[in-house]
């Protein structure tokens, strides 16, 4: 795989070694995203009813193809680390990159705070199927998040390698009980009637509001552009893998979608906190149970540790780069890790995990990915505005330019006019908060910013400029 | 109630299994770790190997010109998507302090790199030509005739892809090269950093060693009369 001695005499970038082939891709896309599967998307069905759960879950598929595509091209010729904070530097400008930073480091921060309070609220009811009800989350909540912050800023090596499977299991404990529940195993049997005597509790609208939580099925998917130096043949490779990727999420999603709504009446599916295991609980097999709930823990702990790893990097990003203070730019002698990022982001998760109903910390985690997104759309354009194709290398170029823009910045809408239907509070809330946080980095921050150091890709000069 | 308790019991069981691997483990990785750089040793006369704070091991000794040299391992998982780096950092002192300027180059900056001496320079100047990334500074008292002889090095050195900086200083040079990069599935699904390598090979760090031995050749102290000669 990574192995140093096959960079010999590649004439190719240092550490972007073009070994992936669509495959690969596509494994790192559905890993990522898997603990979506497990929790959250389901609140999707409380907002519109189980039609509006699947078309949610299907139109978001089509956003996140489009949010794939956009960011493939970028990052195959953006060759800086970094992601979309540092496209946003190169493309953008300052103030933008300051947004984008603090959209990773929030939407991190809130699964992270999502994942915690599911492994409260998974670990309250286990406890109440042991005879155990009534049991306090918060002190489960609070080992959990300061468990993994000790994790990351010790930088623990190597420990537990059976753990590098635990994704695999995730997804094997969801085909299990798909296969185990159409095999007729379960207690309960499948009922779909409430699709025809319910079909959209809400009416059409309800299709809208759902859509806010069918982007959960997919958040992270994205994150198979990072690897858009490392694939073989880029051009072929990225939109494969990437879009062999999303189907098979859709199909994923489909299957949870097809168990859990069979298995659990809507009103309450819609609601709940861990919807897989819930449902294990309804097929009465104590096996189930138990497979989906190691996959539930195995999910979110996961998925918190690396939300943990992540948000710490980016605010440390932004301390280096002089947008937040430099203290946070600082480095453990000993452990190599930027400890006070990891540190100063504990409180934050743990106010919101432990203050915030699991939707309302979604909610926050989706809206500024959706942020994320939207950023995406004028990128693209800027970025084929100021440097046509031709005028640089692009590793991948996305087909029917400007139509996915388009169409990714009417599904923005779409989601935005969604969230505000159910948590317009928040988003004012938070958009509120990019507000004032933007005004603070235009009029007292951004004269400590190193803008030399900013733009450092080998481009000719942008057109217009 | 036996039911609970038997699963308390099991529980605990387990959790102490789990810690017990995980010490083992962290360290059969530590021991590892401090191998790295054992190879080093047949480059080097009077070679020493100590172990950092970060328990990456550190050589220092002599190469055949009786200069010091010190090679370092850092690990970097400072950067949000890309792979964890491990780099070989190579420092030759001058036997003397001479009256080279501070200069420096750095590939593909992030900004992240807490290792680097170049973000600590405080005049930006412009980068070679390489086809990627750079960023490119000095202390201000580089002349003309001095950025022109190190850019055309510079140049040379960073077409290397390995490269990730480059210093030159009045009390030596330093390189940095890409040692390992962490494992894939490891670092993208647990966000943990792992070398797959048990030992830099030999000829890694003897490459590196030469590069700042050429690197040491640019600005040579029985040159440095910039002002005649840029004339």
């Amino acid at each position: 795989m990574a192995d140093i001695k096959s960079t010999t005499g590649e004439p190719q970038r240092l550490q972007l070694l073009r070994v992936l082939g669509p495959a690969h891709i596509w494994a790192l896309g559905v890993g990522i995203v898997l603990v979506g599967e497990y929790m959250g998307w389901n609140f999707s069905i409380g907002k519109g009813g189980m039609i509006a759960g699947l078309v949610a879950c299907w139109v978001a598929g089509l956003l996140y193809t489009c949010v794939a595509m956009i960011d493939s091209e970028v990052t195959s010729t953006v060759a800086a680390a970094g992601g979309q904070y540092a496209q946003a530097k190169h493309i953008v400008g300052p103030l933008m990159a300051f947004n984008v930073g603090l959209f990773l480091v929030m939407a991190y921060t809130m699964l992270e705070a999502g994942n915690a309070i599911t492994i409260g609220y998974l670990l309250d009811t286990v406890a109440g199927l042991q005879g155990h009800s009534g049991l306090n989350q918060q002190p489960f909540i609070i080992l959990a998040v300061m468990f993994l912050a000790w994790l990351n800023y010790r930088g623990v090596l190597a420990t537990l390698n059976f753990n590098l499977v635990i994704t695999g299991i995730a997804f094997l404990a969801i085909v299990i009980l798909f296969v185990v529940v159409q095999l007729g195993a379960s207690n309960v049997p499948l009922d779909f009637s409430a699709v025809t005597t319910d079909p959209l509790p809400y009416g059409w609208m309800g299709i809208i509001a759902s859509l806010h939580f069918g982007l959960w099925y997919y958040l992270g998917i994205e994150g198979t552009c990072q690897a858009a130096e490392e694939v073989r043949s880029p051009a072929r490779s990225l939109p494969y893998g990437t879009m062999a990727g999303i189907m098979t999420l859709l199909i994923a999603a489909t299957m949870t979608w097809y168990v859990c709504s069979g298995l659990i009446p809507w009103e309450y599916l819609g609601q709940a906190g861990t919807p897989l295991f819930d449902a294990a609980r309804v097929t009465g097999s104590s096996g189930l149970m138990v497979l989906l709930f190691i996959g539930t823990i195995f999910s979110t702990l996961a998925s918190a540790n690396g939300c943990i790893n992540d948000a710490s990097r980016a605010w440390f990003s932004m301390g280096r780069d002089r947008y937040l203070p430099i203290w946070f730019g600082a480095v453990h002698p000993v452990y190599r890790t930027p400890y006070r990022s990891i540190v100063f982001l504990v409180p934050i998760a743990l106010i919101f995990a432990l203050g915030a109903p699991l939707d309302q910390v979604v909610t926050f985690s989706i809206l500024s990915g959706l942020l994320g997104y939207t950023f995406m759309t004028f990128n693209m354009v800027m970025f084929r505005n100021k440097w046509p194709l031709g005028s640089i290398k692009r590793g991948y170029v996305h087909p029917m330019h400007p139509l996915p823009t388009i169409v990714l910045l009417i599904l923005c809408a779409s989601a935005y006019f969604a969230v505000f239907l159910g948590y317009g509070t928040q988003l004012i809330a938070m958009v509120g908060f990019y507000i004032i946080a933007s005004l603070w980095f235009h009029f007292r921050r951004y004269q400590y910013v190193k803008r030399g150091d900013q733009f450092t890709m080998p481009w000719p000069k942008p057109q217009g400029y | 109630m036996t039911t609970s308790f038997a699963l308390l019991i099991l529980s605990m069981a387990a959790c102490a299994w789990l810690a017990l691997m995980g010490i083992r483990e962290h360290r059969d990785a530590m021991a590892c770790r401090h191998r790295l750089l054992d190879e080093a040793v047949s480059l080097l006369f009077e070679a020493e190997i100590t172990i950092g704070p970060d328990q990456f091991p550190i050589a220092t000794g002599r190469i055949a010109d009786g200069r010091r040299v010190k090679i370092e391992l850092i690990g970097d998982s400072m950067i949000t998507r890309r792979l964890p780096q491990l780099w070989l950092r190579v420092t030759l002192y001058d036997s003397g302090t001479y009256r080279r300027p501070l200069i420096g180059a750095l590939a593909r900056p992030t900004g992240g790199e807490y290792y680097s001496l170049v973000h600590d320079m405080r005049e930006w100047m412009a980068p070679p030509k390489t086809g990627t990334s750079m960023l490119m500074r000095g202390d201000g008292s580089v002349t003309p005739w001095q950025a022109e002889r190190v850019l055309g090095h510079f140049s040379t050195l960073f077409a290397d892809p390995q490269v990730k900086e480059a210093v030159i200083s009045p009390n030596g040079v330093r390189i940095m090269r890409q040692a390992a990069q962490g494992e894939r599935a490891a670092h993208l699904f647990l966000r943990q950093s792992r070398f797959v390598i048990a030992s830099v090979p030999v000829e890694d760090i003897s490459t590196a060693i030469a590069m700042a031995g050429t690197l040491a050749e640019v600005l040579p102290e029985s040159e440095l009369a910039p002002v005649t000669e840029a004339a």
